[in-house]
């Protein structure tokens, strides 16, 4: 337990990042705080920095400069307390495919100073929690579909009951349907208490999970805050995405190929021109602002 | 909020557990165990003599334990490095993960050693000469483990750490041993055999070699190092001075490996 049982001022607490690999600058003086139960999602495009700031959370990318706190414990010098606090999901598969569901679980529990009892009821109810049918307890991971594993991966990360979840692009190769249930599964943690910290390349995932969005790009976080706040702050409401591009007449605009979005406050302030192969208005998204801030796709 | 408990014995145990139950269940392993069995068996059966037999199955461990030793082990490391990923994400420390990867592997090698040289060796009536191999084979598998932990977790790209195992093979087993014999040759009218003790430290093979055959007083097959060895040391000490450069063999890669594991990044 915390000492007197308080809980430290940020369950995250990032101060001055800065990671090299070789000569190469990945992460630029990263600044970054969450607080206890609160959802936040890291969106950039590849070689932001995302996974190299997640591994540098959890330990497994080495600190050279700057400080980072898990639950007040310094991860450079007390990275053993800092990971009791975490449950991690890899973005890749790291289950062991040669042993069953339950397997997985048990084996894990048993690191974690778990009884045999105490090991199976946990895996069980975590099973259970995660929606996995009880015919497939038994089965080997290697027969078990991409969903199905990264639930087993999410279960695994939530046995040792952490106060943190960490996850590194959880639903990336799933289909449309698995993500959904995954994403429910992930709010009711929120229930719980839990503070869950996850990159991802999908902006609905994003935007429908977390409390907070953080844009990378270049190693650096340049923007950060709610969802709707973050698109509202950058962008008016309307996007209208046309081709061949017009005159966008001071308003704000990206060009994307042979298309042009141009933001609009109002729904109405530009009727369709003739000759145009596209016109589409809809909402502006939060990948609209990333688009806008950094001139890069997800 | 619940703050599991750090101590991390149980879970060194289970790490290691875990790991050599995935070796041992391994069909690759039962495969090797069956196969070392199978032609030291049949190479002492057709052995009429002590120095016959030590000296054949010497020869085929020289040359296949150190290539599955080394092979094994970096295969099995990078076909195992998503879950030791995993394992480095949680609360335990890199030295217990990389100690119980190589007690594990080392285990499983020795464990396979008894079963296919050993265990014919005595079936066939060789039991003193038996012991005295299984002593310096657990040597021997140690530090191919040894050797081949350390490659592996030096190179990350699986092609480079493959490809180096096998040029070491290769260097240990048939180069190494090429290159001196033409030495030795070409230098036969220099007083070149006060190097040799130094020589032989470059090739643990070459220590497994004479150590075996040290111990067991087979002088004639000694060769011309063994001889020098034997020459400069004496029986007993040669034996003690090959064992210690065999131990020297399974610390040094095993402590590079262990550094380069605790800094690298995953």
């Amino acid at each position: 337990m915390m000492a007197g049982n308080r809980l430290p001022l940020y369950a995250i607490e990032i101060r001055n990042l800065h990671k090299w690999y070789g000569r190469n600058h990945v992460l630029r003086g990263v600044n970054l705080t969450i607080a206890h139960g609160e959802y936040v999602a890291i969106l950039g495009p590849n070689g932001a920095g995302k996974t190299t700031l997640m591994k540098s959370i959890i330990g497994m990318a080495r600190v050279q400069k700057g400080k980072i706190r898990v639950m007040d414990a310094d991860v450079k010098s007390d990275i053993r307390k800092a990971r009791s606090f975490m449950g991690i999901v890899h973005q890749e598969n790291n289950l062991d495919i040669y042993l069953s569901v339950m397997e997985n679980l048990m084996i894990y529990g048993y690191m974690l100073d778990l009884t045999k009892g105490e090991a199976r009821k946990k895996a069980e109810e975590l099973l259970e929690f995660m929606e996995i049918e009880k015919h497939l307890w038994n089965e080997k991971v290697e027969n078990l579909s991409g969903g199905t594993k990264r639930k087993l991966m999410i279960a695994r990360a939530l046995l040792s009951e952490p106060p943190i979840v960490i996850m590194d692009e959880p639903t990336t190769g799933l289909d449309p349907s698995i993500r959904r249930i995954l994403w429910d599964r992930l709010l009711s943690l929120k229930q719980k208490g839990k503070t869950l910290l996850l990159t991802t390349h999908y902006m609905e995932e994003a935007h429908y999970l977390s409390d907070r969005v953080v844009f990378m790009h270049g190693g650096r976080i340049i923007e950060d805050g709610p969802p709707d706040a973050l698109i509202k702050k950058h962008l008016p409401p309307y996007a209208l995405e046309i081709s061949p591009p017009i005159e966008p007449g001071g308003r704000p605009h990206i060009y994307t190929g042979n298309s042009l979005i141009i933001y609009l406050r109002n729904p109405s302030e530009i009727e369709p021109p003739e000759g145009v192969s596209r016109f589409l208005l809809r909402r502006t998204t939060l990948e609209d602002a990333f688009l806008y801030l950094t001139g890069s796709r997800l | 909020m619940q703050l599991r408990n750090l101590s991390s014995g149980s879970r060194q145990l289970s790490l290691f557990e875990h790991y050599i139950n995935d070796i041992v269940r391994g069909k690759w392993f039962i495969a090797y165990t069956v196969l070392l069995f199978a032609l030291i068996y049949a190479v002492l059966m057709f052995s009429f003599e002590t120095s016959q037999a030590v000296v054949g199955v010497m020869n085929l461990v020289i040359f296949i334990v150190p290539a599955v030793g080394l092979f094994f082990t970096s295969m099995y490391y990078y076909s195992r490095r998503e879950f030791m990923e995993f394992i480095l994400s949680q609360p335990v420390s890199r030295t217990f993960v990389y100690f119980s990867f190589y007690l594990a592997m080392s285990l499983a090698m020795i464990f396979s050693f008894i079963l296919g040289v050993s265990v014919p060796m005595f079936i066939q009536g060789f039991a003193p000469e038996a012991i005295k191999m299984s002593l310096w084979g657990v040597l021997l598998n140690m530090i191919f483990v040894a050797i081949s932990l350390m490659v592996s977790v030096l190179a990350d790209d699986r092609v480079r750490g493959l490809g180096t195992v096998l040029l070491l093979w290769f260097f240990f087993t048939i180069f190494y041993d090429a290159v001196l014999t033409a030495v030795i040759i070409y230098f036969r009218d220099y007083p070149i055999e006060k190097f040799i003790p130094f020589v032989i430290a470059i090739n643990p093979v070459d220590d497994f070699r004479i150590s075996t055959l040290l111990s067991t007083d087979i002088a004639a097959m000694l060769g011309y190092s063994g001889a020098v060895i034997k020459h400069f040391f004496g029986r007993f000490f040669g034996v003690l001075y090959v064992a210690f450069l065999q131990s020297l063999w399974v610390l040094i890669p095993f402590l590079v490996g262990l550094w380069r594991f605790r800094k690298k990044d995953f």
